[in-house]
């Protein structure tokens, strides 16, 4: 049964309360790092979806992790695949246009970090284009 | 997942290690300070994930590590490599799923952080600001 707190226009999957009332439409770029390109739907699945990192905060297990910086994005990721190289973070970095239509984003963690929560119907893995491959260290 | 050449023991025998202190978290908490049962200080640090669950090490800690740490003065394998080690699986609520006792050495060197990694991004080695200084002073 959906919550009535959901909007209809997300997934019946989301939790209560989710995306936060905070969450802003956002146009422009955003970055992702991904282990495959060209993207595939499997790097554009949810934590919730894939029932991983479960201590992670609910409504953000439910979007995916992007920046809206690539200063950003290359900074984490660096960090991320240094200091966690068992975790298996994709090391390519792709972008795309974000539009009203494709959802709301909010920052949801230090260093630009972002969660963006897709509307319902929206392919997420389409129209990202690749920027860059960082070195696996 | 790779399974631990650690002494397993009941999953409560640390009691409940829920974080304390988050010291570096992207999408979840991924180094963080928690306790045993007795009050000792545990500093825990993400290594893999498997399925629904994931596996951190925890390592007995003190005051002054985590605050050489959190200061860039020490960097993450320099507070993870301690004589008192144990692989920890959580699951949802950070309950335990598995317990192992391990040595460190017997962790696979590809989960673990290569010499120099800090605990922040924007933390740099302290060997590295001195090598730098050395440097620009002979000039």
């Amino acid at each position: 049964m959906s919550s009535p707190l959901r909007s209809e226009n997300y997934p019946d999957w989301y939790v209560e309360n989710c995306p936060p009332a905070d969450a802003l439409n956002v146009e422009g770029t955003i970055y992702r790092f991904v282990e495959s390109f060209p993207t595939i739907a499997n790097d554009f699945l949810s934590y919730h979806e894939m029932g991983q990192r479960p201590n992670g905060k609910p409504c953000e297990r439910c979007g995916l992790s992007v920046f809206h910086s690539i200063d950003d994005i290359r900074n984490s990721l660096r960090h991320l695949l240094k200091a966690y190289p068992g975790k298996q973070y994709g090391d390519k970095i792709v972008r795309r246009e974000l539009s009203v239509s494709d959802g709301k984003t909010k920052q949801t963690g230090k260093h630009g970090h972002h969660t963006w929560w897709a509307y319902k119907g929206v392919t997420r893995h389409e129209l990202f284009e690749f920027v860059e491959q960082l070195p696996n260290h | 997942m790779w399974e631990p050449e650690g002494k397993r023991q009941v999953e409560s025998a640390l009691g409940d290690l829920k974080p304390e202190e988050i010291l570096f978290e992207f999408e979840e908490p991924l180094t963080f300070v928690c306790s045993d049962s007795d009050g000792q200080k545990l500093l825990a640090h993400s290594l893999c994930d498997g399925d629904g669950f994931n596996r951190y090490l925890v390592v007995a800690t003190s005051v002054r590590i985590l605050d050489d740490l959190k200061a860039g003065r020490i960097d993450l394998v320099g507070a993870l490599k301690q004589p008192r080690c144990w692989l920890v699986d959580f699951v949802e609520n950070w309950a335990i799923k598995n317990l192992w006792i391990i040595s460190f050495d017997k962790i696979p060197k590809a989960m673990i952080p290569k010499s120099g990694v800090m605990l922040l991004p924007d933390l740099q080695p302290l060997f590295r600001v001195r090598w730098s200084y050395l440097k620009r002073s002979s000039r």
